[in-house]
C-alpha cells in the first residue's frame, strides 16, 4: 500500500510537470514508467524508493522528456499565487515605464529646442526660451569674429561726359555683410540728379540677366574704364550686386571708350 | 576539483551520443525489447543507463520514426509493456552512425600512436645559427 502511494504521488507530480505534452502521449509515458517500476520491483530486488530515485525527481524526469522535444519545463499549477504576484509586478513595471516615457516626451517637446543659438541677434535660447542669454555686443569675441570679415577696396576711373571730364571714385569699406560704398563724381558725393547714363552699362543690361553676382562683376570689369573692378573680383565674397546696383545708378554718366584714363589704387 | 569538473562536463558531452548509439545497437540485437530489458542487458555489459535518461530517448527516437513502439498486453505476464523495435529508417541511420563512430575511433587510435616526425631545420635557420 505504501509502495503504491509513493508511485501514485510520483506519477501525479510528473503529470503536472508534463503539462505541455498531449494527454495521450503523457498517459503512455506514465504507463511505461509504471511498467518499468513494476519490472524493477519484481526482478531487480530493489525497494520502491530506490527505483523512484533512479528515475530522478518528477521534475528531473519531466525535464528530460521535454528537452528531448525541444520544450522547456512548465511550472506546476501549485505555484499559482506566485505567478499572480508576477503578473501584477509586470503590470506595475510596464505602467511606470510607460508613464516615464510619456513624461520624457512632454519635457522634450515643451522645452525644445534645448539650446538655440541666434547668432545675428546675439542670443542663446535654452530650454525653449526658459532661459535667454543676450550676448554682450562689446565682447572681445564679437570683435574677433568680425575682424576677418573686413573688406576694403578703392577704385578710380574717369571718362568724359558731354565734353567735360568726369572722375568717378568708388570706395568700399567696412563689414563684408554690409559694406559702406561711397561713390564720388569729381570729388562730390554722388547725387541722383547728377548721375548720367553710362552707355556701356546700358548695353550690358540685356547681357547680364540671369548671371551670378560674380559673373556680373566680371562682365563689368571687361568694360574699359572699369578695369579696376577686377580688384573687387578677387574679393569673391563681397556683395557684388550691391556695387553693381550702385554703378547702375550712374545711368546718365557717359564714359568715352576712346580715351579712358585710369588711375588705380587698391589696398 | 577543477579536473573533476572538467571530467564531468566532458563525460556528459561524449556520453550522450555514445548512449544513443548503444541503445540502437541493443534494440537491433534484441530485436523486440522494452526499457527494463535494455537497462538490464546493458548492465551485464558494464554499461550503466539511467532510467531517467533511457525513456525520454526512446520516446524521441520513436517520435522521429527511428523506432516503432507497441504495447503488448496479452503475451506478457503481470502488466503491459511497451516494446520497441528498429524501423528501416532507424536501421539506415544506425548504419551511418556506426560507420562514423568506428572511423572516429580509428582516427583517435592513430592520434594516440602517431610517431613524431622530426622536421629538418630550414636553410635560413642554419645560416643564422652558423655565425653564432
Amino acid at each position: 500500500m505504501k509502495t503504491q502511494n509513493l508511485i501514485e504521488r510520483y506519477m501525479s507530480q510528473l503529470d503536472q510537470y508534463l503539462a505541455h505534452i498531449p494527454a495521450t502521449e503523457k498517459a503512455e509515458i506514465i504507463l511505461e514508467l509504471n511498467a518499468h517500476i513494476q519490472d524493477s520491483l519484481q526482478n531487480g530486488n530493489k525497494d520502491v524508493e530506490e527505483v523512484l530515485n533512479n528515475l530522478g525527481t518528477p521534475e528531473e524526469a519531466a525535464r528530460r522528456y521535454l528537452e528531448e522535444r525541444g520544450l522547456s519545463l512548465s511550472m506546476p499549477k501549485l505555484s499559482g499565487q506566485k505567478s499572480e504576484t508576477g503578473k501584477w509586478l509586470t503590470i506595475a513595471f510596464l505602467g511606470s515605464f510607460g508613464l516615464s516615457i510619456a513624461f520624457a516626451i512632454f519635457i522634450m517637446t515643451f522645452f525644445s529646442p534645448l539650446v538655440e543659438v541666434q547668432e545675428e541677434e546675439g542670443k542663446v535660447r535654452i530650454l525653449g526660451g526658459l532661459i535667454n542669454v543676450q550676448e554682450d555686443m562689446t565682447s572681445k569675441n564679437k570683435g574677433k569674429k568680425h575682424k576677418d570679415k573686413k573688406i576694403k577696396a578703392h577704385l578710380k576711373f574717369s571718362g568724359t561726359d558731354q565734353g567735360k571730364e568726369k572722375h568717378v571714385e568708388i570706395n568700399v569699406d567696412g563689414d563684408k555683410e554690409s559694406p559702406n560704398i561711397e561713390i564720388k563724381v569729381d570729388g562730390d558725393q554722388l547725387k541722383e540728379d547728377q548721375i548720367k547714363l553710362i552707355e556701356n552699362l546700358k548695353n550690358l543690361e540685356g547681357e547680364i540677366e540671369g548671371l551670378s553676382d560674380l559673373e556680373k562683376l566680371e562682365k563689368l570689369s571687361e568694360l574699359e574704364g572699369l578695369k579696376n573692378l577686377k580688384e573687387l573680383k578677387s574679393l569673391k565674397e563681397l556683395k557684388n550686386l550691391k556695387i553693381f546696383e550702385e554703378l547702375r545708378e550712374l545711368k546718365e554718366l557717359k564714359v568715352e571708350k576712346e580715351s579712358p584714363t585710369e588711375e588705380a589704387q587698391a589696398e | 576539483m577543477v579536473m573533476e569538473n572538467y571530467f564531468n562536463k566532458w563525460i556528459g558531452q561524449i556520453r550522450r551520443g555514445y548512449l544513443e548509439l548503444c541503445i540502437f545497437a541493443l534494440i537491433i540485437r534484441l530485436e523486440k525489447t522494452y526499457g527494463f530489458e535494455i537497462i538490464s542487458t546493458a548492465e551485464t555489459l558494464g554499461l550503466s543507463i539511467k532510467e531517467g535518461t533511457l525513456y525520454p530517448i526512446l520516446n524521441r527516437m520513436t517520435k522521429e520514426g527511428h523506432l516503432s513502439a507497441n504495447w503488448d498486453i496479452q503475451n506478457v505476464q503481470g502488466h503491459p509493456r511497451k516494446f520497441y523495435s528498429i524501423t528501416p529508417q532507424g536501421r539506415e541511420l544506425f548504419g551511418r552512425m556506426k560507420a562514423e563512430f568506428e572511423d572516429m575511433n580509428e582516427t583517435f587510435h592513430k592520434a594516440c600512436t602517431i610517431e613524431k616526425i622530426l622536421t629538418q631545420p630550414s636553410k635560413e635557420e642554419e645560416q643564422t645559427e652558423k655565425p653564432s
